[in-house]
């Protein structure tokens, strides 16, 4: 069955928004309507030249819903309400897949604590607990937290709140420096308003003794957000992050190490001992009441801190691109 | 006779003036790129003296520069900005029955910067003049 113009045209956009299921599906219902009320206007069925011609793009077009989406969502406004059924939907699945790793490592971890067997039992349940508690939170949990409040409610919508929220839609900074950046403008602007005769009409009066949203906003946001150092300058490189990961990896096997001798046997290095007292032994060394204690937790803090620099590096560093002979000859 | 010099119009026999300009109380403009480059100084200038706020710094500006208009929308990001390089620190004050207000102080770093800038702006002055003093015919 061939598909109308529109479908295609429709379907090219969807294959390029970069967004989940149902933020595709609610804006390309938008889109839907917006295009079909264009093509009762027509005396003829569009092709899909005349669609882009007057729509732009299915890429420009998936491009700009997408960064209009991003943008709002990273304003903090709501997610939109036909999303929030959705979104509760999909933590309630990951609740549901965070429930089995979490069962069965409580299953284990009472298991082996009433056999007192060993610590790899604890470690494996510990491990799986964490699974579960990983699962529970999906990354992007926080973003679309359903119960978000928007910096300035759409509801109350003087011409200074209409302002100041395209403002803050076109910020992409944390929350306390929008609330504060937000804070400021509005007593700016308020205080502007009371030395003037005639309280400001629209969002377009105070654009013209405010400035334009678009200026503000992105000169806001290049003054508030991190800036970028170049390759050249940098301190770091992917080389040290690797070598901070396997100088990691070596303290913690140090620190393994250390837990067999405290507590022989768990990992079958040693003479194994009564379990009761290699529980007794771990206690001990996890509350630093163990001469290793203090050693112990120190390789593990440093482990730990080394793993979180190189993580922090890896995500600073473009990634390593090998050099083309041609441009290591126009260096040359 | 109009000629093309990327920002500046060369126009007729006497006045070279940059497409965006930004006008003064006197009646005289000055292109909006030497006051861009300028308000930095003329804002630390402004807090050495006193804590204040954002629109109060353009209060000041505007009141000792003799009208010297800065837009208002520019004042926050370039305050922000000083913040972030140490140059300038923020704090709420409360007042009593009034939205508390964020003032910006000096620190000890933007002071110094300040000096410096002084020193620097004379400097340039000290250079330009003599280009700029009348030809002995």
């Amino acid at each position: 069955m061939k598909r109308s113009a529109v479908e295609r045209y429709l379907q090219d956009i969807a294959s390029e928004l970069p967004l989940r299921r149902f933020e595709r599906r609610r804006l390309l219902s938008d889109m839907t309507a917006r295009v079909r009320a264009w093509q009762q206007s027509q005396p003829s069925p569009p092709t899909v030249k005349h669609l882009a011609r007057e729509f732009g793009s299915p890429r420009n077009v998936a491009r700009s819903l997408a960064k209009v989406e991003r943008a709002r969502l990273a304003a903090g406004c709501r997610p939109a309400r036909r999303d929030r059924a959705s979104i509760a939907y999909m933590l309630a699945r990951r609740t549901f897949l965070a429930t089995i790793p979490i069962t069965f490592s409580a299953i284990c971890l009472v298991h082996r604590l009433d056999g007192l067997r060993d610590v790899g039992g604890l470690l494996f349940g510990a491990a799986l607990l964490l699974c579960g508690a990983f699962a529970l939170v999906p990354p992007d949990a926080r973003r679309m937290r359903p119960g978000r409040r928007p910096t300035i409610s759409p509801r109350r919508r003087g011409p200074i709140d209409e302002y100041l929220h395209a403002v803050a839609c076109r910020l992409s900074v944390p929350s306390p420096d929008r609330r504060r950046v937000l804070d400021e403008l509005r007593g700016h602007i308020y205080a502007l308003q009371d030395a003037r005769a005639t309280p400001f009409r629209s969002a377009r009066e105070i654009e013209a003794s405010f400035g334009r949203v678009r200026s503000l906003a992105r000169a806001i946001q290049r003054s508030l957000t991190v800036t970028l150092v170049p390759r050249e300058q940098r301190k770091y490189e992917r080389e040290h992050a690797r070598w901070l990961i396997a100088s990691a990896v070596a303290l913690f096997a140090f620190a393994g190490l250390i837990l067999e001798l405290v507590t022989p046997g768990r990992i079958s290095l040693m003479e194994p001992k009564p379990c009761v007292d290699a529980i007794r032994e771990f206690a001990r060394l996890l509350l630093v009441a163990h001469p290793f204690a203090l050693l112990w937790w120190g390789l593990i803090a440093a482990g730990v801190r080394m793993l979180v620099l190189a993580s922090r590096i890896t995500a600073t560093c473009p990634p390593d691109v090998p050099r083309s002979p041609q441009r290591m000859t126009a260096k040359a | 006779m109009s000629i093309d010099m990327g920002d500046y119009i060369l126009r007729g026999k006497t006045s070279v003036l940059p497409r965006k300009i930004c006008s003064y109380a006197a009646g005289m403009r000055f292109p909006s790129d030497w006051i861009r480059g300028l308000t930095p100084m003329l804002v630390l200038e402004t807090v050495a003296a006193d804590e204040l706020s954002g629109l109060h710094i353009l209060a000041r500006i505007k009141e000792r520069g003799e009208g010297l208009d800065i837009p208002d929308g520019t004042i926050y990001p370039l305050l922000y900005r000083l913040e972030k390089q140490g140059l300038l620190r923020s704090s709420l004050r409360r007042r009593p029955r009034e939205r508390s207000q964020r003032v910006y102080e000096l620190t000890d770093a933007g002071r110094r910067a300040l000096a410096a800038e002084k020193r620097r702006w004379h400097q340039l002055v000290n250079h330009i003049q003599p280009f700029l003093a009348p030809r002995p015919t």
